[in-house]
């Protein structure tokens, strides 16, 4: 006849196979929620730099349309691509303030200084000139059109540094 | 405080310097909007969206054109032009025009 074991030791016995149930739940579960979250991340940085390609794209639409208005060379009557103008950088700004506000991402200097070397000087105005592609000013827009290019790529790894991309 | 939303009371397609550059210029806004609000009732409120967009010529000769005209200060600014926008970068730059532009 075997010797009756120790209620108390059976009880331990018991105890540790429900913790090692509960730990391992918990463990299924943390894994599961980290999985989650990376993959939420992941998705989140496609479409944030899906959206910021977009616009990179615009500015440099942008930027091709104002050296065509200042020079003429346009096929788009010049009023329609004043307001073409205007409306895309005012989306381009909108954009970028709610992703500033929402991810922090940051390029409002930028996109100031690109609207400004644009719209600031003789940009529908009636004593505006036609100028040439060497004249300052088409220098001026292409150099702002760079600056916040490369501002839109230090913010994008800033944000989603190059190993996480 | 006088409040004046651009897109309905002025126009959606705010544009140009000058009233030579057109019907909807920076300079008239100025003067039929913005120095007439000021002169009349102290402060103004300046609702901004719904336009289609503004030209930084438009904005300048507007908001640093009444600054200039009427003499403010940049503390007068803040007290008697309050800006609304959806987009801060826009009253960013306005502010800086207003603020280049203060005696």
């Amino acid at each position: 006849m075997p010797p009756a074991s120790d209620p108390t030791i059976e009880w331990i016995k018991i105890g540790v196979q429900i913790l090692g149930y509960v730990v391992g739940w918990v463990l299924v579960l943390k894994g599961w929620s980290i999985a989650q979250k990376a993959q939420r991340a992941s998705e989140n940085r496609k479409e944030v730099r899906a959206v910021v390609e977009g616009l990179a794209t615009l500015v440099l639409e942008v930027q091709t349309a104002a050296v065509a208005y200042f020079t003429e060379q346009g096929e788009i009557p010049l009023k329609a691509s004043e307001w073409w103008i205007l409306s895309s950088i005012d989306r381009i700004s909108r954009s970028f303030a709610s992703l500033k506000d929402q991810i922090g991402f940051d390029v409002s200097k930028e996109i100031t200084f690109f609207k400004r070397s644009i719209t600031l000087t003789d940009f529908g105005e009636a004593g505006r000139k036609t100028r040439t592609v060497s004249d300052p000013l088409i220098q001026k827009i292409g150099g702002a059109g760079s600056t916040l290019l490369s501002a839109i790529d230090r913010e994008l790894t800033r944000i989603y540094p190059l190993s996480n991309k | 405080m006088k409040k004046i939303v651009v897109a309905t009371d002025f126009s959606r397609f705010p544009a140009g310097r000058f009233l030579t550059d057109g019907p909807f210029s920076g300079e008239r806004f100025r003067e039929d909007f913005l120095v007439k609000s000021l002169q009349d009732d102290g402060a103004v409120e300046i609702d901004l969206d719904g336009v289609v967009g503004y030209g930084s010529s438009f904005l300048e000769e507007a908001f640093g054109g009444a600054v200039r005209k009427l003499g403010l200060s940049s503390a007068a600014i803040n007290k008697k032009i309050q800006l609304r926008s959806s987009d801060g970068s826009l009253i960013d730059e306005i502010r800086d025009y207003m603020n280049d532009s203060a005696s």
